[in-house]
């Protein structure tokens, strides 16, 4: 905000507008959902992410057409939502619970007024409608490259502790963080497939879609408060859908703070209660109610910090 | 006179609706609308001791004095749901079993008090009768809609009664707390848009 300054014209243009950047972030997710599609096999995940799209993209046009609004279904918001609800997904789970989810995660951005002026990110707001309602559904994973179910290395660490988790990877380290970050592991369909996520993190990074501070101090704050409780960092950045969350979820415009301080506050905060959560409360993995809990007081990081443009403040005698 | 009773009777409903317009005694609300007989149950407790402690304390209006007015209200509804409860736990023990702390907490219900306070202290016996009927009725109608919403999508039965067969799943969420506050708050809204329109309609006449 600081860059900016009031001239007389004539002012630069360009081209980016809601669509460009929405489908800048729609391109940043392909790597990460190839790999979840090799790791699963298309039959469990491409059904799931079509249908997913195309009911969020129908609910966007049915709640703008109920409630008078224009029309701009089509400028990819709604299909950003949808493909990152179906990413956050298990795969291979029945058909209806994307499209439920993909519906009420644009219900709950609609409520509010639309596109910029929800409160919660509606992808996380569907995911978290589905974990609450169909807990047995979402928390039932496929074994890679087979279709036997199993659990997530995050699952059995909350149960049998790190040497459980070292039990799933023939008892090595090394072996565990390599096919770690190649993706061989139980988890959602976009969150198992590290490479794919960094480069998307660069596509991101390089087309100035976003900015460096939430993804850093996120994935930075994991790594320290994971250390600090005596966890292998290397295993809780790589474990769970937190890289995921950092890279796609925490950045979303409408919902993250604008200003580089309280970007940073952001991220160490969703980083933060990712790991407490991880650690003291009943479920394996955090990232979803972490960044949903830091959506909530992200008007008040800005509120904060912003010095209003043009405005001197008033002396209090 | 009929307009009156009628005007009583039905202000409850809508224009003062003590939950969807005023907002009072929304945590009994949302905790008890889990399920339609829950809601039932919780109604007719209300009904009991709005009624019952209204009566007294519009008999009793000219001689409590005004500065001891909220002990002496709060001791005659105290003593009405210690009736009720006693009433519960000797023939509906389920049903007291299911409301469980919320009984004893309808003694410091704000919509009771509100009434109490703002009606019942100041008007004649007949009225103040009329008058807990319609906020009562007002309080039931809110608190089952409420439920039945609830109860058909989180757990997909009505009064216990399947209604889908059992290959349909339904979404625990609304039988959860954060299902209570969405199903609440889409209520009010559809509730303020209707009333906003009716007002403009009359306005415009």
């Amino acid at each position: 905000m600081s860059n900016y300054v009031i001239t007389a014209s004539p002012h630069i243009r360009n081209k980016i507008n809601t669509a460009f950047l929405m489908n800048m972030v729609s391109i940043s997710l392909l790597p990460a959902t190839i790999g979840g599609i090799v790791i699963f096999g298309w039959t469990n995940t491409l059904p799931l992410i079509a249908l997913s799209i195309i009911s969020a993209v129908v609910s966007e046009a049915l709640f703008q057409k109920l409630l008078k609004l224009p029309m701009s279904y089509l400028d990819g918001s709604a299909i950003v939502t949808g493909f990152l609800l179906a990413l956050c997904c298990p795969p291979g789970i029945p058909l209806w619970l994307p499209v439920i989810g993909s519906f009420f995660a644009i219900f709950s951005k609609q409520v509010f007024g639309g596109l910029g002026h929800n409160p919660f990110n509606p992808a996380l707001i569907g995911r978290a409608f589905l974990v609450l309602s169909f807990p047995a559904h979402m928390t039932s994973w496929l074994k890679p490259f087979d279709v036997v179910t199993t659990s997530t290395p995050l699952a059995v660490f909350s149960e049998k502790g790190m040497s459980g988790v070292l039990g799933l990877f023939q008892g090595s380290v090394s072996t565990m963080h390599k096919s770690m970050f190649w993706g061989i592991r139980g988890g959602c369909i976009g969150e198992v497939f590290i490479l794919g996520l960094l480069l998307g993190l660069a596509l991101l990074l390089l087309t100035k879609t976003i900015q460096w501070y939430v993804p850093v101090t996120y994935m930075g704050t994991v790594f320290l408060v994971s250390w600090m409780l005596g966890m292998d960092p290397i295993f809780s950045i790589l474990s769970g859908g937190v890289m995921f969350g950092a890279f796609f979820m925490a950045t979303d415009y409408v919902t993250s703070p604008m200003l580089p301080q309280s970007k940073i506050i952001y991220g160490f905060g969703c980083g933060f209660i990712n790991v407490m959560i991880r650690f003291f409360a009943n479920m394996p993995e955090g990232t979803t109610f972490a960044i949903l809990l830091m959506n909530v007081i992200t008007p008040m990081l800005d509120n904060r910090i912003k010095k209003p443009v043009g405005f001197v403040k008033e002396k209090t005698s | 006179m009929k307009t009156k009773i009628k005007q009583l009777l039905t202000k409850g409903l809508l224009k003062e609706n003590p939950v969807f317009v005023l907002m009072l005694g929304l945590c009994s609300v949302l905790a008890v609308s889990v399920s339609v007989i829950n809601a039932l149950g919780m109604t007719l407790a209300f009904t009991f001791v709005t009624v019952l402690s209204e009566v007294t304390i519009s008999v009793l209006r000219k001689w409590i004095p005004k500065s001891l007015r909220i002990p002496i209200f709060i001791v005659i509804i105290a003593s009405f749901v210690t009736i009720l409860q006693f009433l519960l736990q000797a023939y509906f023990p389920s049903l007291n079993k299911a409301l469980g702390i919320f009984i004893p907490l309808i003694v410091v219900n704000c919509i009771i008090i509100g009434r109490i306070e703002s009606f019942a202290s100041k008007k004649p016996v007949f009225d103040s009768i009329l008058d807990g009927l319609g906020i009562s009725l007002g309080y039931g109608i809110a608190i089952l809609s409420i439920a039945i919403v609830r109860e058909i999508l989180g757990n997909g039965t009505i009064l216990g009664y399947s209604l889908f067969g059992t290959s349909f799943e339904p979404a625990l969420m609304f039988i959860l707390p954060p299902g209570a506050f969405l199903v609440i708050g889409i209520e009010i809204g559809i509730i303020n848009h209707v009333s906003k329109k009716a007002s403009r309609k009359e306005a415009s006449k």
